[in-house]
């Protein structure tokens, strides 16, 4: 089953054609890397499947979905998740907040606070950073963050 | 050990704040005339100021519509006062704003920083002169009178706006809305992507502020007795709350509190005493509290319980 596909995939920096009539799928339990060098537009394609910016053309489905045209938040719940290539922690709060906001947000049916923060704690517990779960996320090693 | 010593600080604190509501609304029978009168005013600024914290605060967005809400408050307060009871013509000052701040919001909050601050204030320009422009066309006058209203009543009109701003501000805080808000301040492209509807957030939050402002601006209309639109939309209101909040200090919900209080009781005394240096001395104290208090008085007193104990965790 195709989980994430898109159809002559299209977006223009001005007249610069960063990402032009690009088609790709990934299956079901696979794992695909994008290589390319610098400027070739892999972020923008990321970018594009986001929503971080909108496309210019084609379509991007989600397990058969059309997600191209929703906001970011939407295309979150529906369970696509992306990071930056800088980290971007919210870094005044503590890591235990940045965590539960995933878990309150981030899923589609909401959860109630409590929920969240025992499944944060938990997820903290899975890495390794339940010790430091009060601290400013600022204050954590790049590593760490 | 650690959650004793913390639910007697809590009940404590408790205490203390169930303590002084009950002077503050029992005041009017051991204190009579210009001390509510004062109280009152003092409340306004507390109120402006943790009604701009609780938008800007949290989400960095610098808004300079607090005279704008104000304003169509005080004039909610002239067109219905005279033919609505009081609760009435103020809630409805205080919707009225928010249903200004829910359309604004909707079609500014997409701009950040410095344009998202001229916008709001140009609003503040837009809705008094569109006013202006109305009053002297179609009415043939500037300016009206408000309904009058024993100052008793503001003052508990007041107060009672203030507790509520108080709760709703203390809840959001606590809530996950509130700490939307707060990844919303910190980093709004992330917060999108991890779920948040941040528009929705934003605009809500916006309104909610601005329905405080309006509703505070719709009770000290009634002191005013007379109101034009230069008087109503005056964009010294739109700075002073921020002024209050900055020096009062951002990181704790009584922050601006200390700082509105603080201020306009200055502002009292400086007004009465020294009136033609009172913009002067207002400015200098200023100058220098954000010199030497950046992080405000919230701030100062922080790091004076601290103590020794900042800067414990190595910053990498």
């Amino acid at each position: 089953m195709r989980v994430i596909e898109g159809e002559r995939v299209t977006k223009y920096f001005g007249g610069l054609a960063a990402v032009s009539n690009v088609d790709f799928h990934v299956d079901n339990g696979e794992i695909v890397g994008l290589i390319g060098p610098n400027g070739a537009g892999k972020t923008t394609l990321f970018n594009l499947i986001s929503a971080a910016i909108a496309l210019k053309s084609g379509v991007i489905r989600f397990k058969g979905e059309k997600i191209s045209g929703l906001k970011p938040y939407q295309i979150c719940r529906m369970g696509v998740s992306r990071t930056f290539q800088s980290v971007k922690v919210f870094s005044n709060l503590s890591v235990l907040q940045n965590v539960m906001l995933g878990s309150l947000y981030g899923a589609p049916a909401g959860m109630s606070d409590a929920d969240a923060n025992s499944e944060a704690t938990e997820l903290l517990e899975f890495v390794g950073l339940s010790n430091v779960s009060m601290i400013p996320a600022k204050d954590l090693t790049l590593a760490n963050q | 050990m650690d959650i004793i010593k913390f639910t007697s600080k809590k009940s404590f604190s408790i205490g203390f704040i169930g303590f002084v509501l009950v002077l503050l609304a029992a005041l009017p029978l051991y204190a009579k005339g210009y001390t509510p009168i004062l109280l009152t005013s003092i409340f306004m600024y507390v109120i402006l100021s943790v009604s701009w914290t609780l938008f800007s605060g949290p989400t960095g967005y610098m808004s300079l519509a607090t005279a704008a809400f104000f304003g169509v408050g005080i004039y909610t307060a002239a067109f219905l006062g005279k033919t609505l009871p009081l609760p009435v013509f103020i809630i409805s000052g205080g919707l009225i704003s928010s249903i200004v701040a829910l359309l604004v919001g909707a079609l500014t909050l997409r701009l950040r920083g410095i344009y998202f601050a001229i916008f709001t204030f140009g609003l503040v320009m837009l809705i008094s002169n569109l006013l202006l422009f109305w009053e002297l066309h179609a009415m043939e006058t500037r300016g009206r009178f408000v309904v009058i209203v024993d100052y008793n009543t503001i003052y508990y009109t007041m107060l009672i706006i203030f507790v509520a701003l108080m709760l709703t501000a203390y809840f959001i805080r606590r809530s996950k809305f509130g700490l939307a808000l707060q990844s919303i301040g910190e980093n709004e492209e992330a917060a999108a992507h991890i779920g948040i509807n941040v528009t929705l957030v934003k605009v809500v939050n916006f309104a909610v502020s601005a329905f405080f402002i309006g509703a505070a601006g719709a009770t000290i209309a009634t002191r005013w007795t007379y109101v034009d639109p230069y008087i109503a939309f005056n964009p010294l209101f739109s700075f002073l709350p921020v002024l209050m909040a900055i020096f009062g200090g951002m990181g704790q919900l009584y922050g601006p509190v200390i700082g509105a209080v603080i201020f306009a009781y200055l502002q009292e005394i400086l007004i009465t005493r020294f009136a033609e240096l009172y913009m002067l001395i207002f400015g200098v104290i200023l100058v220098f509290s954000i010199l030497y208090i950046p992080n405000g008085l919230v701030g100062l007193i922080q790091k004076w319980r601290k103590g020794g104990q900042a800067g414990e965790h190595a910053s990498n």
